[in-house]
């Protein structure tokens, strides 16, 4: 996660860009250059993970300015103990989802009609539907509705290390959870996602 | 190992966290049950389809009005 977007615009051109912590400890020393650096490194990702918890341009921008000015104030906290970014995708994960309860026009509907069953033996006790080619155009029209039937306590997790592709101790790190935590609901907003994504969105699903 | 015991390792496998055995036992009961098959094949592909589908760009402008913001804000202080 960190270093993401390292070499972008910001950084000084033919050498080695220098690690966000280092960047960090420049801003809060009032280096308006150095600050500038980690919007220009962070902006695009942290957007895209507001987008993806808000499910609305224009919160996921209010998100971003949010996480933004709240760095802004709290950079002479940050001493360092944490990696910067996962500091920084705490904040912005903290701000996408007040942002998503202020609303408060959401409510998750449950997918564990889609977790797997099993019979007394322990084996699948339903068919299971042939993998096949997922239709991404129906997904894309319908793929943020369906992360949205997931609670957050589910959903929040697997955005970070599914979608975002965060290494399970950075989102444990960031979320306050354990790794076990994470793995486990991870796991399990996987299974959901899996079991509907099997029934309704493979190229033969049904279209519901 | 059992479809169920296999389902709940599956993070773990996926992750290459598991200890050869276990993953072994694994490989082994999905080479013979056809269900679990079908299974792990949506599960391993579901990551990946999710992240494609909600894969967003920031928008003209929003850079900008964050820049802005930024300074003002700065001004402020």
């Amino acid at each position: 996660m960190s270093r993401r977007g390292a070499g972008r615009a910001g950084d000084a051109p033919g050498a080695d860009p220098p690690a966000d912590e280092v960047v960090a400890r420049l801003a809060s020393d009032g280096d308006p250059r150095a600050f500038a650096t980690l919007v220009e490194r962070y902006q695009e990702p942290i957007y895209r993970l507001c987008r993806r918890l808000t499910r609305s341009n224009a919160d996921a921008e209010d998100a971003l300015q949010e996480t933004f000015l709240i760095l802004m104030r709290r950079l002479r906290s940050f001493r360092g103990e944490a990696k910067f970014a996962t500091w920084l995708y705490r904040i912005a994960t903290n701000a996408a989802l007040g942002i998503r309860r202020r609303q408060s026009r959401l409510r998750a509907e449950s997918l564990e009609e889609f977790l797997p069953r099993f019979d007394a033996r322990q084996r699948h006790a339903g068919p299971i539907e042939p993998f096949e080619a997922i239709d991404r155009q129906r997904l894309a029209r319908r793929a943020s509705a369906l992360l949205e039937r997931l609670p957050d306590r589910y959903r929040v997790p697997m955005v970070l290390r599914d979608l975002e592709e965060i290494e399970t101790s950075q989102v444990a790190a960031i979320l306050g959870l354990t790794e076990a935590a994470v793995r486990q609901r991870v796991h399990r907003a996987r299974l959901m996602l899996r079991g509907y994504l099997a029934s309704r969105v493979g190229a033969k699903g049904k279209d519901r | 190992m059992t479809c169920g015991e296999g389902v709940n390792l599956l993070y773990d496998y996926v992750e290459g966290a598991l200890k050869r055995p276990t993953r072994m036992a694994i490989e082994r009961h999905v080479g013979g049950c056809p269900k679990c098959r079908n299974f792990v094949a949506w599960y391993m592909a579901t990551p990946g389809a999710l992240r494609e589908a909600t894969a967003a760009t920031m928008q003209a402008g929003v850079s900008g009005r964050l820049r802005r913001a930024l300074a003002r804000a700065s001004k402020a202080r």
